[in-house]
This record gives C-alpha cells, sequence and structure tokens, in this order.
C-alpha cells in the first residue's frame, strides 16, 4: 500500500498520508481501489493547486543572465576570432579551422539567445517568439549543415540541400532572427540599449550584404566598399553579443535608495 | 468562495455525496467513504475520495477537525452547510419537474 501511496506528490503524502492508510487498512484492496489510487496520484500530480496543500513555488527554470552573459561574450569573442582567421589565415585552413569553430559559436550563441530572451520575456511575452524562435532555429540548422558538410562533403542531406545549402540558410536565418532580437532588446530596454544598437547594425549589414553576396547575387572581390561594410558588419554583430553579454553577466550596480554617498 | 459543485467536473458527484454524508455530523475518511456508497448505491474509491475531499476543503466548504490517531475527521463549515443546500433544493426542483411532467403522461 506505501508504494501506491510513493505516486502521490510529497506535499500530498505529508498532509493525507496517515489518514489514508487508515481508510485502506480497513478493507482489502481491490483492483478498482487499486485503479482509483493511481488516477488520484495522477490527478494530484497534475492538479496540485486544486488541493488542499501546499505546492512549493515552482523553481524559475529560466537560464541565469550570468550564465547566458558568459555565453554571448564566448559566442562573440569566437565568431571575431572567426573573422579575423578568415582575413588573415589562407585557403583551404581557415575553412577547416572554422568547421571546428563554428559549432562553438552557434551553441554558445544560442544558449545566449535562451537565456536573454528569457529574462526579457517577462516583460514582452511576445518576444519569445518573434525574436527567439527564428535565430535559435537558424543557429540550429546552420549547425547542423556545418556538421553536416564536415562528414559528408558535398552529398544533399535532405532533398536536393547539401550541408553547405543547410548552413547558408541557417545562417540566413541567424542573422534575420539576431536583427529581430537586437530590435526587440531596444523596445524592451532590459538589456543595454548600446549594445543591441550595435548588434542591430551588425546584424543589417550581414543581412544586406552577406546575404545576397553568399547567394552569388554580385561577386565582392571588385566591390572593396562592400567588403569593408561586409567585415565591419560582422564585426559589429560580434561586438554587440559580446557587449549585451557583458551586460547581463556584470550588471551595473546601482546605489540603494537612501544610502550615503 | 465556490457557487456550486458544477466547476469541479468529475469530481462533482462524489464531493456531493461527500457533504451529504457530512450532513449528520463530522466523519473520518472511511466512515465517509462506507456513507457516500450507501447512499448512491456504488463504489467510491479511495482515490476519489481523497481528491474529493481536497478541492472542498480548498474551497472552505469542509474543514479538517484534529486526529484521532491516525483518522482524521472532516465536518462541515457554514459555507459547506449552504452549498449542500442550494445543491439539493436544486436537485428537489428538478426531480419534482421530471415527476410532475412524467405523471402528466399517464
Amino acid at each position: 500500500m506505501r508504494i501506491l501511496l510513493r505516486l502521490y506528490p510529497a506535499a500530498w503524502r505529508a498532509r493525507y498520508e496517515e489518514e489514508f492508510l487508515a481508510v485502506l487498512e480497513e478493507r482489502p484492496l481491490s483492483p478498482f481501489d487499486t485503479l482509483d489510487i493511481v488516477l488520484g496520484a495522477l490527478d494530484a500530480r497534475l492538479r496540485p493547486r486544486s488541493l488542499a496543500i501546499e505546492v512549493a513555488p515552482r523553481r524559475n527554470s529560466s537560464m541565469s543572465p550570468r550564465i547566458s552573459g558568459y555565453a554571448a561574450i564566448a559566442g562573440g569573442a569566437v565568431a571575431l576570432l572567426m573573422i579575423a582567421i578568415g582575413l588573415l589565415v589562407p585557403e583551404p585552413a581557415n575553412g577547416s579551422l572554422a568547421v571546428f569553430l563554428f559549432p562553438v559559436v552557434a551553441i554558445a550563441l544560442l544558449l545566449a539567445l535562451l537565456g536573454l530572451s528569457a529574462a526579457q520575456g517577462r516583460r514582452l511575452p511576445a518576444l519569445t517568439w518573434a525574436a527567439v524562435v527564428i535565430p535559435a532555429a537558424g543557429l540550429v540548422t546552420s549547425l547542423v549543415g556545418v556538421l553536416a558538410s564536415a562528414a559528408l562533403g558535398d552529398r544533399f542531406i535532405i532533398g536536393e540541400l547539401s550541408g553547405w545549402h543547410l548552413w547558408s540558410i541557417g545562417l540566413g536565418g541567424a542573422i534575420f532572427g539576431s536583427i529581430l532580437f537586437a530590435a526587440a532588446t531596444i523596445f524592451v530596454g532590459v538589456l543595454s540599449r548600446g549594445a543591441a544598437i550595435t548588434l542591430l547594425a551588425g546584424s543589417l549589414a550581414l543581412g544586406l550584404i552577406g546575404i545576397p553576396v553568399g547567394m552569388g547575387m554580385f561577386n565582392l572581390a571588385p566591390n572593396p566598399a562592400v567588403f569593408t561594410l561586409l567585415v565591419g558588419g560582422g564585426i559589429a554583430f560580434c561586438l554587440g553579443w559580446i557587449w549585451l553579454g557583458f551586460a547581463a553577466a556584470f550588471p551595473a550596480r546601482r546605489p540603494a535608495v537612501g544610502s550615503p554617498g | 468562495m465556490a457557487s456550486g459543485l458544477n466547476d469541479l467536473g468529475r469530481f462533482a458527484e462524489p464531493a456531493l455525496l461527500i457533504l451529504v454524508a457530512l450532513a449528520d455530523g463530522p466523519k473520518h475518511g472511511y466512515a465517509i467513504m462506507t456513507e457516500a456508497e450507501r447512499i448512491s448505491g456504488s463504489p467510491l474509491g479511495p482515490g476519489t475520495l481523497y481528491a474529493a475531499l481536497g478541492r472542498l476543503e480548498r474551497r472552505g466548504l469542509i474543514e479538517p477537525m484534529a486526529r484521532e490517531s491516525r483518522r482524521r475527521p472532516y465536518r462541515l463549515t457554514g459555507a459547506g452547510a449552504s452549498i449542500l443546500e442550494e445543491q439539493l433544493q436544486e436537485l428537489e426542483r428538478f426531480a419534482r419537474t421530471g415527476l410532475t411532467r412524467l405523471a402528466s403522461q399517464r
């Protein structure tokens, strides 16, 4: 009988267990009673607030801003390193390094997005959907793409899409999502607006210039101005994330009201 | 405060049976269960009994008394007695309407 009672939540057992056992000891347990107890336990677990038991307040499951901040700093810094490698290290070595570094960037920025958005989402719940799902989906897709590309080369993995295609589509989604995320961050005003403006500028530059270049709509080589804008956009994108990370991980201490000084 | 028992869903009927079982005085769990089974003629499982007791207690329609050994008696509160009276009057009106209509066809 006590085994059956273990199906109930601890708060319920603390309140009712002894008297419930006293009831059960009054008559032999039938299959009907056993099933009824299992359903009762399910009810107590699913709807504890409808019962007269004290339910412990739900722990905040969102990631702490500090951890999200560290993730944003790491993601931005490694992305900056990738830009430096792209500029300074000749091919094909830079491509091999990118395969190793990009997953770090994608995972770190994914953690940052989820954590930082959770902090902002309390003020503007729609943000969670509008500005998180798209960049998160983009980052995951691009991560799958880069791993597939490394493992399978140019082979098609979904329809006529290769890993490289998935990476490109995902990156486009992540950049477009970053525009949304930065705009929402500016609007909500919980995190640094300066950082969000930097991220917005970088994301816009990458989106407006980087995506058409990536799609082969125009050649980069004869356009030094475009190249400069693209690199500048990439750097602003990385700095925006790093700045957001610092703002979340090391929030400025404000003097308490009425405290001296 | 609850305005009735209808929003208790599948626990509305067991809750009404419990209130009726407690109408003539406090009872502990097993006595409530056997009394409810005697009134309704159908079994009331212990899981359902305590799910309904928890809901009634939460709404302030019944209250637990000091434990006697391992058993804990429950009694109706004033609000519980009012709700029970309201529910029974509603059932009485329903039964009277049904019986009147049935009699008119004979």
